[in-house]
């Protein structure tokens, strides 16, 4: 197995941990996540007092 | 920090105010009842930074539907320093009606008159000062859309809020004001704003009784025998007479409107034809399909189909023959493609070099076979299949946020209120059923604008049948493989209009059935404000399209992404972890779990009768719960190992998966719609079952869940059967009028007020 191959593994399963690893996190922490659509009832689209704090 | 809460009547503009002040994105819509939830953001424009919070729309403080309980509890319970209660200048003493109550709480007030723009545009004019001296509370003219007024208002909110303010009754001189005073007496140690619910004991809101059930006895014992000589025991109607009296009295003046013969407004005239009884319905209809066809028709205004377009005119010019670039990027000898085919192939032109080139590389550096095989195929295949709907999904976003804005979708809950009305339902429940076009999560949120549980349990489970964005991938590219696959079929833009239709349809009968059985109860009068037409603001129809473009990104890069890789895994090894090659898939993981769940299918037409690969479709139906764009991932990332020969070079790369798969497995044409309405019609995804979970009451869920199996496998197995072998229609129609006729016995037996299906 060669450089390219072993990084293509890596890479791969580094991303599936990743996606699995935060849905994981948030469902543990609670956290209703900002789907994005404009939708009112979760807290991460819409505002937030981070995107205020910024400006 | 000064907690500062934005109140107003629905479609006041609190939702652009609070953009304006805090720089948020949230969705604003020109129709009533957007917003159902508060929310909170931080606005810096003022002398210093105060926390605003926008609660949703109310026409008074007696709550009716969940949202307004929030509005209403939020001003109560968490008392904030200053309440910014906007006020739509074009309707100014309706509006006043929730100021007069905000007056009578021991709450400092600012009231915003908002469109004040608009007001000028129609030539009416209020005097802010006088206005000012008559309410006793500051008066700034803002416009929310414009940014005018906003900083001036908010420094006011700030001065104001420094200042306690004592509520004041408005009711004096009537022939209950003592009783509110004596009320207001007893009530002034137990809570604050004693005067505001001393009113609403007597008007019995059902609430306040429930919270001073001492103080509603002694109110009780103080009307006893209490009667006015025009509304007698009324007191709620007695007050809100009161109260508009005192507005048109003391407020109204501050008012001139231009002379009311020059009135017929321009959405008067606009309504006249599109409200119309007989033509509103075709008119939306006809809308709808323009939608489509302008989204996703490859032989545009049906050129191709009328002849327009020979061989020896127009295709020549249409196809770009032989030139690489171009060929196929506008059309065919067959057709000229849509807009939206056009952007659509645009974009696959560019995933297609991204794809070639990095395989290419691979190759080039002397990759495995099965390394390249993954990215190339598995990863990059099944995320550009998903991806190349993108322009597609915009553009038809673009359409329906037009329409929501310049406030015409509030005239179709209108006009289908008549027949909403025959299945159970408001008009108001059209409005959530539209919004699941875009995202079934929101719809499902803004059913709390029904007042009426068993309503709004039948509106939730209905709102997946209207197809949301994630599902037009399956939609699209299953109606454009069928369309180049099968000789006879029609253009893809009415393939796909007519599976929105059916979806809409299988709404319909789900909720008459529910409504006629186990949601039986009460139909609330539906009531809603028609806005003006306004033509939709540039940067709000941006952010609509921007936050759908993020989250189809958002999802590609991570739920579908990982799901691909997953997938190519799965569909690359055995059970003992050996590696299988293309031509050994059969044998593989996902294989064998396709295979094992593929006869559950065979009565919906894609199931054990479809030819060796046939467990790729039994296996995209499962995947497509996680997300419904994993369906075509999923053939994305198989179709190149699953047929032979098949390289997804061309344009529409999700079309082509399909079409291979299609002449791969030998699938009919009647078991692919059945596909697409099994995929429409069954459990959503993962998000919108939690959004269902947390809206529905408790222990529906369950039963909700199934509802979604047994409807997506009843209509996909009607619709395979009928297609497949015409004589089942028999069998069909005796069940269902078998089923309607039961179900009208039943009802009759019961008597009573039930809706839905009855005798006549």
């Amino acid at each position: 197995m060669g450089p390219i191959e072993i990084a293509v593994i890596c890479v791969a399963a580094a991303i599936v941990a990743a996606v699995i690893g935060v849905a994981v996190w948030r469902k543990a922490k609670g956290k209703k996540g900002g789907c994005g659509c404009g939708c009112q009832h979760c807290s991460g689209c819409a505002s937030s007092r981070k995107r205020a704090g910024k400006k | 920090m000064i907690t500062v809460a934005l109140a107003g009547n629905p479609n006041c503009g609190k939702t652009t105010l609070f953009n304006a002040l805090t720089g948020a994105t949230a969705h604003v819509g020109n129709w009533p009842g957007v917003t159902v939830d508060k929310r909170e953001g931080v606005c810096k424009k003022g002398d210093r930074p105060v926390t605003v919070v926008d609660l949703p729309g109310i026409y008074s403080l007696s709550p009716y539907t969940p949202e307004e309980v929030i509005a209403r509890n939020f001003i109560l319970d968490n008392r904030p320093d200053c309440v910014i209660d906007i006020v739509d200048s074009t309707n100014l003493e309706r509006n006043l009606y929730l100021t007069t109550q905000f007056m009578e709480m021991d709450v400092p007030v600012v009231v915003a008159l908002n469109m004040t723009d608009e007001l000028d545009r129609r030539g009416d004019r209020i005097d802010a000062k006088l206005l000012e001296e008559r309410l006793g509370l500051p008066v700034v003219r803002i416009s929310a859309t414009t940014g005018y007024g906003v900083k001036d208002l908010i420094n006011r909110t700030i001065a104001a809020a420094k200042k306690p303010r004592k509520g004041i009754s408005l009711l004096a001189g009537t022939s209950v004001s003592d009783i509110i005073a004596q009320v207001a007496d007893r009530m002034n140690d137990e809570t604050a704003s004693p005067v505001f619910h001393a009113i609403k004991l007597l008007e019995g809101d059902s609430v306040e009784r429930s919270v001073h059930k001492k103080s509603a006895a002694f109110a009780d014992k103080l009307t006893d025998g209490f009667e006015d000589a025009t509304f007698g025991k009324d007191i709620e109607a007695l007050v809100a007479n009161a109260r508009y009296d005192y507005i048109t009295k003391n407020f109204s003046p501050a008012l001139s409107k231009k002379t009311e013969s020059a009135r017929i407004s321009r959405s008067e005239k606009i309504d006249r034809v599109l409200t119309n009884k007989w033509a509103g319905i075709p008119i939306f209809a006809a809308i709808l399909f323009v939608i489509f066809h302008l989204t996703f028709a490859e032989d545009f205004l049906f050129l191709g189909a009328m002849g327009v377009l020979g061989r020896n005119w127009g295709a020549e010019w249409v196809n770009f023959e032989g030139n690489e670039f171009f060929e196929g990027l506008f059309g065919s000898s067959d057709g000229i493609n849509s807009p939206g085919v056009i952007l659509a192939n645009l974009l696959n032109g560019c995933t297609a070099a991204i794809q070639g080139g990095i395989t290419g590389g691979m190759e080039a550096a002397g990759a495995a076979e099965w390394a390249s095989g993954l990215v190339g195929d598995g990863i990059l295949g099944g995320l550009f299949a998903v991806l190349s709907f993108l322009p597609q999904i915009l553009l038809l976003f673009l359409f329906f946020s037009l329409l929501e804005d310049s406030g015409y979708m509030a005239r179709v809950a209108f006009i289908l209120d008549r027949i909403f009305r025959r299945l159970g339902l408001s008009g108001r429940a059209f409005m959530p059923m539209i919004m699941g076009f875009g995202c079934s999560i929101p719809a499902m949120v803004n059913t709390r604008t029904l007042a009426d549980e068993r309503e709004r349990t039948a509106t939730v489970r209905v709102i997946p049948f209207f197809s949301c964005g994630a599902k037009l991938p399956i939609l699209t590219a299953m109606a454009g493989a069928m369309v180049a696959y099968f000789p006879g079929m029609p253009d893809a833009g009415v393939i796909t209009f007519l599976m929105y239709v059916a979806g809409m349809l299988t709404a319909f009968v789900a909720v008459i059935t529910m409504r006629s059985t186990t949601m039986r109860g009460e139909l609330t009068p539906f009531i809603m404000e028609l806005p003006d037409y306004r033509a939709p603001g540039f940067r709000s129809t941006m952010l609509h399209l921007w936050d759908k473009c993020k989250h189809f990104i958002k999802k590609a890069f991570t739920i579908i992404l990982a799901s691909t890789i997953i997938i190519w895994f799965l569909s690359h090894f055995a059970w003992n972890w050996t590696y299988m090659p293309d031509e050994e898939m059969g044998s593989s993981i996902l294989a064998s779990i396709g295979m094992l769940i593929q006869p559950v299918f065979t009565p919906l037409g894609f199931g054990s009768q479809i030819g060796a690969a046939g467990w790729v479709f039994a296996v995209a139906a499962i995947t497509g719960l996680i997300a419904k764009e994993n369906v075509i991932a999923t053939f994305g990332t198989l179709a190149s190992a699953v047929v032979s020969g098949f390289v997804a070079d061309e344009a529409l790369e999700g079309v082509d998966a399909v079409e291979a798969l299609i002449g791969a497995t030998g699938i009919s044409g009647s078991a692919c719609i059945a596909f697409i309405l099994f995929n429409m019609l069954t459990i959503p995804c993962f998000a919108a079952v939690a959004t269902a979970k947390a809206e529905l009451p408790k222990g529906k869920m369950k039963w909700t869940l199934l509802f979604w199996i047994v409807v997506s496998y009843l209509v996909a197995a009607m619709v395979y059967t009928v297609g497949e072998f015409v004589w089942p229609v028999a069998i069909w129609v005796v069940v269902a009028a078998a089923a309607a006729a039961v179900i009208i016995f039943v009802n009759k037996k019961r008597g009573g007020k039930s809706i839905g299906l009855k005798a006549a």
